[in-house]
């Protein structure tokens, strides 16, 4: 509506999807190109438009076309089933998923385990990283204060533990990561059943920033060792 | 803790003393609420003796079906669970702000 709540507002994205849908049940497919364009234009972080000219250009063959517009709205939404569907359809859903897996690591990880703890530190707030199995038996570590990383490792890994093993009390599920804030900085635990990811960072450090590069530094590392 | 509770995703509040006894919940869910307060006070001791921390250092615990805060202070630990998906930063700076109300009021 505008302003005065009188009349549809013609650009809201709404009134330009069904305006758009009409046009294609009546054969108008350039028009409701033209209708869509417009509204993710107007509404960029709205999937509908993105899958609707999607459909259009696969149902034209336009196959470049339809792949670089759902290419967009997968940066949108990686998680869209609709979207990825319609990637499937033209068999590019992996090849595009794979991009923004690989994207959303933003970091070279590198290619054996020494090198993704050696990368990480390159990141400002991050001061060690650590790679224990589940006994808390340290696997691999990079640390620059000084520490003692065998025990360092296992202290962490026992806490981790506990907290693992009151999952059921506490009704959790399973747990996927865990932040310690403490006084003298942050500890970052990612874990499976196999291994523990533990990242220790400064105070400063803003941990919603990291999560992307430490849960691709945890796949990583997963993938260089084999484990589950 | 009301107003923690309030907040959309939230699903519940305990307020625990260092011993685990359980001082005040508020929000409506099923746990065992001594068991919770035992377990909470149980990990931060495990913590606070591996890692010789007396108190002021907090627990973000995300798991599958819930997310768990937990921040101790000299007194007493206040924990909160929400929904997976919550904004963790708008519930950790409610938690500050309570923690201060709560500490000032004890």
């Amino acid at each position: 509506m505008n302003e005065k709540g009188l009349r549809p507002d013609v650009n809201s994205l709404d009134v330009l999807i069904s305006l758009a849908d009409l046009y294609v049940e009546n054969g108008l497919m350039d028009e409701a190109k033209e209708l869509l364009k417009t509204a993710i234009k107007e509404n960029k972080d709205e999937i509908k438009p993105y899958s609707i000219l999607g459909k259009i250009y696969i149902s034209q063959g336009e196959e470049k076309e339809a792949f670089e517009i759902l290419k967009s709205a997968m940066e949108i939404n990686p998680e869209n089933k609709e979207i990825r569907k319609l990637l499937e359809s033209l068999g590019l859903e992996e090849e595009v998923v794979t991009k923004e897996k690989k994207k959303t690591t933003k970091h070279e990880l590198g290619d054996s385990l020494n090198e993704v703890l050696k990368n990480l530190l390159k990141i400002k707030g991050i001061v060690g990283v650590l790679v224990v199995d589940d006994i808390g038996a340290l696997i691999e570590a990079n640390i620059e204060l000084p520490m003692e990383r065998e025990s360092t490792g296992a202290i962490i890994s026992s806490i981790y533990d506990k907290i693992r093993f009151s999952s059921d009390d506490l009704e959790l599920g399973i747990i996927s990561k865990v932040f310690f804030e403490l006084p003298g900085g942050n500890i970052i635990v990612l874990g499976s059943e196999t291994l523990r990811f533990i990242v220790l960072t400064t105070r400063n450090v803003l941990i919603g920033e990291l999560e992307d590069v430490l849960t691709g530094a945890f796949r990583k590392t997963i993938e260089l060792l084999g484990v589950e | 803790m009301g107003k923690i509770v309030s907040i959309d995703g939230v699903l519940s509040c305990y307020l625990v003393d260092k011993e685990g006894e359980i001082v005040g919940q508020v929000g409506n869910d099923k746990l065992d609420k001594s068991l919770v307060s035992a377990v909470i006070a149980a990990i931060t001791k495990e913590l606070s003796t591996q890692m010789d921390i007396a108190d002021n250092f907090s627990i973000t615990v995300m798991a599958k079906k819930k997310t768990l805060f937990v921040v101790t202070q000299k007194n007493f630990i206040l924990a909160v669970f929400t929904d997976p998906d919550i904004d963790t930063g708008k519930i950790r700076f409610e938690l500050r702000r309570s923690v201060k109300a709560i500490s000032e009021e004890l």
